[in-house]
């Protein structure tokens, strides 16, 4: 077994065995698909329960997902990474045969492989309370916006991949948690200036809104930077880790 | 296969000032050696260089003559360290934790968990083995922590401070398991306040103050924490 695989397998012992995860899995699958449900009585016409077809109640879903997705799935990017500094365990983590960075790379891996299955979990879930609710057949384009909100939500998950950085740079949760919350209300101000959909953390939510109309070059492009950013500090944290003193 | 690790004009200079100055000091296979000092003498940060949690500002650290950037992986495999806190995450078990130190030290997974039954055994921790972590103590985590960094037979061991927080039947244990390591010719490093406690089981005592070595007290000598703070205020009003 070479280092990542072994690396892997470590990572997913602690996050199976440990409760924040569990929370969060919980917390992302339940809130949209259980919890508008209970304020279906108003019928805002914010809310997914409102739509009167399946494209509808997927995109406002994914609307939903687009901002509290955020702090779902950002509460765990920043425990997988800022807790071996708040635990103290980081000083194990050297003079190992496994190298940091590929400790690193596999903490991101493993958050994106819980991503796509949390996701795909509050899809069927979707599914299921959409069913109940009955609004009306489940043609193409329901299958379409289906598959944006998927992509919604893992573009969600993985625009929350650059507070491992901030984690490891303040060794601690309570910074990145923060910046969390400054991303969330910067990308509001920005949507409220008319930039929504070139602002990297609104983006997904900008498109679901949109309800996959709009220009497809255009729209690709605003995603795609969303893409490049995760990447981008992907690597940056995994670099961060090789290069770690403390 | 045996370690020596070397240090040679080591210098690491934090912000503050604080940090070690030109250190020269030798790991040599069979011998415990214990590193003493005041708190804030540069101890941790020492080992840290040792274990490549810092890099030097200049000066060379070698293992077995191979420069730090360019040692294998296979190499650090045999290498055992507890550093400040112990590689023991609150959610797993003791033998969970044991398995995944283990398995990160290079262990195969039947290995692992021969390794990890083994250690429990050898540092009586069976009455505590299918218990999380954080549901242990203080003394008992710790003996978690130093197992986890003994359990795989390396000749590299790096303990600092390793008595904190044990009760009287651990350090016997860890006595004893320290004793065997470097019968089986491991190079043993551990810090202490204890210098009673390293008197009984270190080969070599060496004295660091203000990030220099300033000496070395004799095991077993009499009045053995008499000779140590003779050393540290000498040194001190000198500098």
């Amino acid at each position: 077994m070479n280092a990542f695989s072994t690396a892997l397998s470590m990572e997913w012992m602690k996050f199976s065995n440990a409760l924040l995860p569990r929370l969060a899995t919980l917390g992302i699958v339940l809130v949209p698909s259980l919890v508008s449900p209970l304020m279906a009585s108003s019928r805002d016409t914010g809310s997914a329960l409102s739509a009167t077809n399946w494209i509808d109640y997927f995109d406002l879903s994914a609307g939903t997902v687009a901002t509290g997705g955020l702090f779902g799935f950002g509460l765990v990017i920043v425990w997988l990474f800022g807790r071996e500094f708040a635990d103290g365990t980081i000083t194990g983590l050297f003079g190992l045969p496994v190298p940091r960075d590929k400790l690193a790379l596999a903490k991101i891996v493993l958050f994106v492989l819980w991503a796509g299955v949390t996701t795909l979990m509050l899809a069927i879930a979707l599914i299921c309370v959409g069913a109940f609710l009955g609004p009306g057949p489940f043609g193409g384009e329901a299958w379409s916006a289906l598959g944006r909100f998927v992509a919604v939500s893992m573009l969600t998950a993985s625009l929350t991949i650059p507070f491992a950085l901030v984690a490891t740079l303040s060794r601690d949760y309570l910074a990145p948690i923060g910046a969390i919350l400054g991303v969330v209300i910067m990308s509001s101000v920005l949507a409220d200036a008319g930039l929504g959909g070139w602002s990297p953390y609104a983006a997904p939510g900008y498109w679901a809104q949109s309800g996959g109309g709009g220009d497809p070059v255009t729209i690709t492009i605003q995603l795609f930077i969303g893409v490049i950013l995760s990447v981008f500090f992907a690597g940056l944290s995994v670099r961060a880790w090789k290069r770690l003193e403390i | 296969m045996q370690a020596s690790l070397a240090l040679k004009a080591v210098t690491k200079i934090f912000p503050s000032g604080d940090g070690v100055r030109e250190v020269d000091l030798a790991l040599t296979p069979g011998e415990i050696h214990a590193l003493v000092g005041l708190n804030g003498a540069g101890k941790s940060t020492l080992m840290r260089l040792m274990l490549g949690m810092k890099s030097p500002d200049s000066g060379l650290i070698t293992l077995n003559g191979v420069a730090f950037d360019k040692i294998s992986p296979d190499r650090w495999a045999r290498v055992g360290h507890l550093i400040e806190y112990p590689l023991a995450y609150a959610e797993l078990t003791v033998r969970q934790n044991l398995i995944l130190s283990a398995r990160l030290r290079g262990s195969a997974p039947d290995r692992a968990k021969s390794a990890s039954a083994t250690i429990i055994e050898k540092l009586n921790l069976g009455k505590f083995a299918e218990r999380r972590t954080g549901e242990l103590s203080l003394g008992n985590r710790q003996r978690v922590g130093l197992a986890s960094a003994l359990q795989h037979e390396p000749d590299l061991i790096i303990l600092d401070e390793p008595t904190n927080a044990l009760d009287p039947a651990g350090v016997i244990l860890l006595r004893t398991v320290l004793l065997e390591r470097a019968a089986n010719g491991a190079s043993v490093l551990v810090s202490s306040h204890h210098l009673d406690e390293v008197s009984r089981i270190a080969d070599r005592i060496t004295v660091i103050n203000g990030g220099r070595i300033i000496g070395a007290l004799q095991p077993g000598q009499p009045e053995i924490e008499r000779a140590f703070f003779s050393l540290v205020q000498t040194d001190s009003e000198a500098a």
